[in-house]
């Protein structure tokens, strides 16, 4: 499983909100981002649409695969 | 998913004109709302009673459930495949991970609509119910949703305050 879907402890979670709601910058940064939002797209059927776009975009990104012949290469290059 | 075929207000109206009550649940109801987040699917939450309903106007858009709406209702849950994937809560309630129950007669009761196109209205739980939903799985990815709900709600209030 995705750690990032694992549940957390009620208390741990409630222990990151708590840090999120006391940054300040976290704040400013949501807030401009909703305004941003609303104003570049003022309609649900808009934000909904971009939403639709960005996820489509995500899921046809390209996967990078690491080249290990060039990785191994670069690792025994780097030694003394 | 994404699909070629798949349009978005044909999905809302035949939600809307199925006459079932549902709710928009999950982070397209943030989308909605006004939260730039990156999500895949759709998560409605059905009053269980409705399944049949639902499930024959989505079913025009090539919809199809996964499973029988009996077999949904054991479960709690199904999901409409097609170009889209739509999950579907039918539980009578749900508790969050700490044991706060929320009712889907509640939520639906508090619903609130939003504007689609003219005609067509999503309807989506309050903002407070919509924290509830996200504290039902603890997961980390929740933390920034319940955020953006609640500077939602503060920016609401303050428009409120500012309005004449």
């Amino acid at each position: 499983m995705n750690p990032y879907d694992e549940s957390l402890t009620p208390e741990e979670f409630d222990r990151r909100l708590e840090l999120m709601r006391n940054d300040e910058n976290e704040q400013a940064e949501r807030l401009a981002l909703i305004s941003w939002f609303m104003e570049r797209y003022p309609t649900a059927r808009e934000r909904l649409a971009y939403a639709r776009r960005k996820a489509h975009e995500w899921q046809r990104r390209p996967i990078i695969i690491p080249d290990m012949e060039k990785d191994g290469a670069d690792a025994d290059s780097s030694k003394p | 998913m994404q699909g070629p075929t798949f349009d978005e207000e044909d999905f809302f109206r035949a939600i809307q004109t199925s006459g079932a009550r549902v709710l928009l649940i999950g982070r397209r109801a943030l989308v909605a709302l006004g939260a730039p987040l990156l999500t895949a699917d759709y998560d409605l939450w059905l009053h269980i009673d409705d399944i049949e309903k639902l499930n024959e106007h989505l079913g025009r858009l090539d919809l199809d459930p996964n499973r029988s709406p009996n077999d949904a209702r054991k479960v709690g849950r199904y999901v409409l495949e097609g170009d889209e994937r739509v999950d579907v809560l039918i539980a009578r309630a749900a508790p969050t991970k700490d044991g706060v129950v929320l009712t889907f007669d509640q939520a639906y009761r508090d619903r609130q609509r939003i504007r689609f196109v003219e005609g067509i209205d999503i309807t989506i739980p309050s903002l407070d119910h919509l924290v509830l939903t996200k504290r039902w799985s603890l997961r980390p990815q929740d933390l920034p949703d319940i955020r953006f709900l609640e500077t939602l709600k503060e920016a609401s209030v303050h428009k409120k305050d500012d309005s004449p």
